[in-house]
């Protein structure tokens, strides 16, 4: 069993890789539950707040928040400590 | 696995969204408030913040102009009536700034006499775009996030005992934090009573999201640039 399975934190976490991925941002915009689905999220996984307000982004919406992830990149943020505040 | 009940409004949406980015800002706080440097952190960052306050009101004005000449538009209608209630609300408090940094030394024609970063132009300036050339409502995105943080007496009591600076250079922060308790439910009602489509609500979302973004850049970069200067001096005074 893997050791994430049933943890919230890291559904959030696949998630957030897949608003970071241009191609695939724009494919969540349009459909994002298949688009979740298809990179391996377990979307019943995800805080019911945080799935409904992910689910009602627009495109232009989702672009802010992936640059938010890379600004903490940017800025030399572990991915550990990323965890905690995102 | 229930309904989210924030989730049943628009306001409740609208919270949804900056939660989801506004971790990192808050961590930016939290480096910036529990600073050992404080002292030399605060002056520029009342400075900075004014430069930012400073604009809120006529930012406001202009948009409630547009908002009223659009006569057809109930949701322009309400963000008018909005915000001609709240620009009284706002009214006067960059002279509050102003005048808590004189008490620590800070000059004001030092304060205006400097060039804001691209970044504060940028996190102001793209409320007077969206709400002048998509729609007016945009600007509650902006009023949701910067109402949406109010600091505590806690906090407030941390400022005073970390920077050592008294306790009246701090009275526009208190200020602010008592009275953003109000004007946050006034908010909320007012975008509650609006006819909003989902267009409206993306663009609210896109500017508070955006307005989170960007505080946090501004955060950062005062941080990058500051804390280096500091510990420049303190190597010079030491040579």
């Amino acid at each position: 069993m893997n050791d994430m399975e049933g943890n919230p934190g890291s559904e959030v976490e696949k998630v957030a890789n897949v608003i970071a991925d241009p191609g695939r941002r724009r494919d969540f915009a349009a459909n994002p539950e298949g688009t979740l689905t298809d990179a391996g999220v377990d979307v019943d996984q995800l805080p019911d707040g945080v799935r409904s307000t992910l689910f009602g982004l627009s495109h232009e919406e989702l672009d802010v928040v992936s640059r938010v992830k890379e600004s903490l990149d940017q800025a030399g943020v572990s991915r550990e400590d990323q965890a905690k505040i995102f | 696995m229930g309904a989210d009940p924030a989730a049943e409004t628009a306001s409740g949406r609208l919270r949804g969204k900056i939660s989801l980015v506004d971790g990192p800002f808050a961590a930016a706080c939290t480096r910036l408030f529990r600073h050992s440097r404080l002292i030399e952190l605060w002056p520029e960052y009342a400075t900075q913040t004014h430069w930012i306050i400073r604009a809120t009101v006529p930012l406001m004005e202009e948009v409630e102009r547009h908002a009223r000449a659009r006569p057809d538009d109930p949701v322009a209608a309400g963000v008018a009536t909005f915000l001609g209630a709240h620009i009284e609300k706002e009214r006067g408090h960059d002279e509050w700034v102003l005048e808590d940094l004189e008490l620590i030394g800070v000059d004001r024609s030092e304060v205006l006499a400097r060039l804001p970063s691209a970044t504060v132009a940028s996190l102001v300036g793209s409320h007077y775009y969206w709400s002048r050339h998509c729609h007016p409502v945009a600007l509650l995105g902006y009023v949701a996030v910067m109402e949406g943080h109010p600091p505590s007496p806690e906090l407030i009591d941390r400022l005073v005992a970390g920077s050592g600076y008294p306790r009246a250079a701090f009275r526009a922060f208190a200020l602010h934090g008592e009275l953003d308790l109000h004007h946050r439910a006034d908010l909320y009602a007012a975008i509650d009573g609006l006819p909003l489509t989902p267009t409206h609500e993306s663009l609210m979302g896109l500017a508070a999201m955006s307005t989170v973004e960007l505080l946090t850049r501004w955060l950062q970069e005062l941080l990058a640039a500051t804390v280096p200067a500091v510990a420049r001096c303190t190597s010079a005074a030491h040579d």
